[in-house]
């Protein structure tokens, strides 16, 4: 365990990764105090440059801007009632009427702090979790491989119950892109029509620029400036809030463990937690009527379960090499660049990535939280700036994203084709995030099947006479079972 | 996403409406059709996307069988949207809320044609003068006017062009606008333009 320790400051002890944390902590912090930013588009952004980077580097600045966005996001929900990224609609609920009560910095230093002890507990869950499952993952073959897609495909999609029919068919159309370009085992082109720019495939970078990125900047350029967030920012109340949560064990232990377990559920992650840790925060709390009026214990349940999941959601990509969402993806993205294969073997190969990528988990909780609290007044005052400035920012930003991996002009184009397609998406509530995962998920997927064929000369009754694999499909028909009953009683309650 | 609602959230509210942009079913189902169309034209496309196998190794090894069962899966399983579609054409009024899935996109198409122009710029005039003059269009056309915006503009392109041109080096080919001007011109501010 010392060993483990030892080695993983080793691996951080270079100034490139300490650069990426703050760098990566920073950008995600600006990004959830700016309303309209979404941590996926953030991300993207930055995804080609961490693509030239060291591993562990590339890896942590992505993670910087994705965990750092959530303790961010908390500012100008509590400041002005505006989410700094969706999954922080419920801080609004009791934070925004708290420092309304002339406390906003207890308001805020309770959400920090509730935000770190979830990211703690959801980091120690994953150095837990992710060996174990890499060990189970270790008998794997490509059966159990294949059948762990499906799984995770049918738990992407029924994430999107609001529009499943909608998840369905995005997640096919992103699978479908997936198969552009070169196949295996016949090594034969498929819907490539002569361009040698479809050679290698869809070219996944300018694809999440363009749908996360770009299609978001085409909002922002429409949207009308947030309220301004108070001049003079009191720090009456700031270590009262930090050391409040404490007071809330039973509630941050059942939102870390609900916390924990979605974001171990492809596809659920941060907006399932919060609203099921909200609702039993209030069910079992002694003060129920003060919820949504300003109850520290509803800021608590909300933080602590949506920072619960941001490393959770790495335990099926390290595991298992399944990325989960499209921001997983992306970090599958930096992974394979690098020949760096996710899954059993990760733990064995590169003990060293795995060990640094922990502590600098560690040090991106606890830098975020310092931060937060010496420049939170500077920071809250980005909470005002423009959307269309941002908007118009991103525009460029994007490009030299695209850009920038490959030095190509048709990546742009690629990035503007699903700008277009983002923005639609966006406004119709179609779901863009199963096509990501789908063009992701979708040759690996082909590939472990055909695997899985070739090694039973065509029987398909292997997926069902290996244990494991039988267990994953068994889990994935149940959970459609399961959503298609609920659906229909639904359904049927509402008629009647 | 909605900014606040009134009223104390349970589990239940992550399927509500209310956590959702309002859309309306007609341009839901409208919206749902056309992605359902593109998946069947690629579907159409198949016997000419692909070819068939070197070696007799079973269909499901086939270039064809994956294309095919992942649109068969996308077709199937949104299919519900284009039956939405149909059953509420014979609503009146379908063709007013049905456009709605279309609005504002016009502006969009509005943004990304400056896009496609400023990557023409970048290959013609080079990144810095091409973001420039981006910057400033897009300002303009999101209502940011005035001298007091246009400064803000340039700063924020300014600080963009050091940040990456500058500090993180991007390579930018040297734009052909520089071979109107004498040969230092391109030797001193290439590595800026």
């Amino acid at each position: 365990m010392m060993d483990s320790i030892i080695l993983g400051f080793q691996e951080v002890a270079h100034w490139q990764v300490i650069a990426a944390l703050l760098i990566g902590a920073i950008a995600g912090i600006l990004v959830g105090a700016i309303p309209g930013m979404e941590p996926a588009g953030a991300m993207a952004i930055a995804l080609p440059f961490t693509l030239t980077m060291e591993p562990l580097p590339g890896i942590i600045l992505l993670l910087g801007c994705y965990g750092g966005a959530w303790y961010g996001g908390a500012i100008p929900a509590i400041l002005i009632r505006v989410p700094g990224t969706p999954v922080n609609v419920l801080t609004t609920y009791d934070g925004y009427p708290l420092a309304q009560k002339g406390q906003p910095m207890r308001a805020l230093s309770l959400a920090y702090s509730s935000s770190f002890v979830g990211g703690i507990i959801s980091i120690l869950a994953l150095i837990f979790l992710a060996p174990f499952m890499a060990k189970i993952a270790a008998k794997f073959g490509p059966p159990e491989f294949a059948a762990v897609m499906i799984l995770a495909s049918v738990s992407v999609v029924l994430a999107h119950h609001q529009n499943i029919r909608g998840a369905i068919l995005t997640f096919g159309i992103g699978m479908f892109l997936g198969t552009v370009g070169f196949e295996s085992p016949h090594h034969t082109l498929r819907y490539t029509f002569d361009q040698t720019w479809l050679l290698g495939g869809i070219p996944m970078v300018p694809m999440v620029i363009g749908l996360f990125a770009l299609s978001q900047a085409f909002i922002l350029l429409e949207t009308k400036s947030p309220p301004k967030v108070p001049e003079n920012l009191s720090s009456t109340g700031r270590f009262v809030g930090l050391l409040e949560v404490f007071k809330y064990r039973a509630t941050v232990i059942r939102s870390s463990l609900i916390g924990l377990v979605m974001g171990l559920l492809p596809g659920v992650g941060e907006f399932g937690a919060q609203f099921l840790s909200y609702s039993l925060a209030r069910r079992f709390s002694k003060k129920p009527e003060e919820f949504g009026k300003g109850s520290p214990e509803g800021l608590v349940a909300s933080e602590v379960s949506i920072n619960a999941c941001t490393s959770t959601v790495l335990v099926p990509l390290l595991s298992l090499g399944i990325p989960a969402d499209p921001l997983m993806a992306m970090l599958l993205a930096v992974f394979m660049i690098h020949n760096i294969v996710p899954g059993p073997q990760l733990f064995v190969e590169h003990a060293d990535f795995i060990s640094g990528l922990y502590i600098s988990l560690f040090l991106l909780n606890i830098f975020v939280m310092i931060f937060l609290l010496i420049f939170t007044k500077y920071v809250v005052r980005l909470s005002s700036i423009s959307p269309r400035v941002i908007g118009a920012a991103i525009m460029i930003l994007g490009f030299i994203g695209t850009y920038t991996q490959n030095f190509r002009i048709t990546d742009g184009l690629v990035a503007l084709a699903f700008a277009i397609v983002g923005r639609f998406m966006l406004k119709n509530g179609v779901p863009a995030f199963p096509m990501v995962v789908g063009l992701v998920l979708g040759p690996m997927m082909e590939g472990r099947i055909k695997q899985a064929f070739s090694i039973s000369d065509g029987d398909p009754t292997i997926f069902l006479t290996r244990p494991l694999a039988a267990a994953f499909l068994t889990l994935a028909v149940v959970a459609v079972a399961t959503f298609t009953w609920n659906h229909f009683r639904n359904k049927t309650v509402e008629a009647s | 996403m909605t900014a606040h609602v009134d009223h104390i959230p349970t589990a239940a509210d992550a399927e509500t409406p209310q956590f959702e942009d309002d859309v309306t079913p007609e341009a839901a189902s409208t919206a749902g059709t056309l992605f359902w169309i593109f998946a069947a034209f690629a579907l159409i496309l198949l016997p000419f996307a692909t070819v068939a196998g070197k070696r007799p190794l079973g269909w499901i090894q086939e270039p064809w069988s994956w294309p095919f069962i992942v649109l068969i899966v996308a077709l199937f399983g949104g299919g519900g949207l284009v039956l939405d579609c149909l059953r509420l054409r014979r609503n009146p009024g379908f063709s007013a809320k049905a456009n709605e899935a279309f609005a504002g996109m016009g502006r969009s198409f509005a943004y990304a044609a400056a896009f496609l122009a400023f990557i023409g710029g970048v290959g013609l005039i080079g990144f810095t003068l091409a973001s420039i003059l981006f910057m400033q269009i897009l300002y303009y056309m999101s209502g940011l006017r005035g001298a007091k915006w246009s400064l803000i503009g340039l700063a924020v392109t300014v600080a963009i062009v050091l940040a990456f041109r500058v500090g993180l080096g991007i390579w930018f080919p040297l734009p052909p606008i520089m071979l109107l001007f004498p040969d230092w011109v391109g030797n001193a501010l290439g590595e800026y333009l």
